[in-house]
């Protein structure tokens, strides 16, 4: 299977929160054998996001946080060359069978990006 | 083949910025500046705000035939790149209508409720009588060109 950037993106980030629930063992294999496979690809994503910022943010009075200002022509590229980032599809395929997960467990924000591809949620 | 769901302007970073830097600016400019309570001082700040989102459109990726899914986004492609091959107003003229028509597009492309607006708006107008362009205007515009 072929994933976009984004969906890698978004999933990796909400499958490590499943992850961490209190699941059966099996399922947390199997989802641990999915993060691990999108945990490369969701690195370099990341390191893509986090070196845009360094472009094209501004470094806080207090020194330690540099971040994009809002509404700004700098936050309109950052968005821009990010979203050329998150809009393309990762080259390597993807092998793994969709995980399934009780509903009730699993907050709506969470499992959205989860649905489609990752988890099978069967509902309670 | 792209989907609604795969166009650059559907990602996470673009939508934000339409949303908060484009689109919520226009609304709260639009609304001041067309309030009677509004005083001049929140007009021109209004003004300003409006200026501000207009310019920025021109950051978000022009949209082409490639980077959008709707056929009619399609088709309003072709009719940007159709006018701007006749009309030669001033350049700061023609880059605010391209910066608007763009906004159109994409608008029109990923956001449903725009487009059910603006496709009943062309169904009412092809069921009007439409007078044709020039209509009891007699003069040659120079800057258009057929």
């Amino acid at each position: 299977m072929k994933l976009r950037n984004q969906e890698i993106w978004l999933a990796y980030s909400n499958l490590a929160k499943v992850w961490k629930l209190d699941l059966p063992a099996k399922t947390s294999l199997d989802i641990s054998y999915i993060l691990s496979k999108l945990q490369t690809p969701y690195l370099v994503i990341e390191n893509e996001r986090k070196k845009l910022i360094r472009k094209y943010g501004v470094l806080h009075p207090d020194g330690k946080q540099i971040s994009v200002d809002p509404g700004s022509e700098n936050e309109g590229d950052y968005s821009r060359e990010f979203a050329e980032v998150l809009v393309s599809e990762w080259p390597d395929e993807f092998e793994f069978e969709k995980v399934k997960v009780q509903s009730s467990i699993i907050d709506a924000n969470t499992l959205l990006p989860l649905r489609e591809k990752i988890l099978e949620v069967e509902e309670v | 083949m792209v989907t609604e769901q795969s166009t650059i302007y559907s990602t996470i970073p673009m939508q934000i910025f339409m949303i908060n830097s484009i689109k919520k600016p226009i609304i709260d400019a639009v609304e001041t500046l067309s309030s009677s309570d509004a005083s001049k001082i929140d007009k021109v700040k209004a003004a300003r705000k409006l200026w501000k989102a207009v310019h920025l459109i021109s950051k978000m990726p022009e949209p082409t035939l490639e980077s959008t899914w709707h056929p009619n986004s399609h088709n309003l492609i072709r009719l940007r790149d159709w006018l701007f091959e006749r009309c030669f107003l001033g350049q700061k003229r023609m880059g605010l209508i391209r910066r608007l028509m763009n906004f159109v597009i994409i608008l029109y492309d990923f956001d449903p409720p725009w487009r059910w607006v603006m496709d009943s708006l062309k169904d009412k107008a092809f069921e009007m009588e439409w007078k044709p362009k020039g209509y009891e205007d007699i003069r040659v515009y120079e800057w258009w060109k057929e």
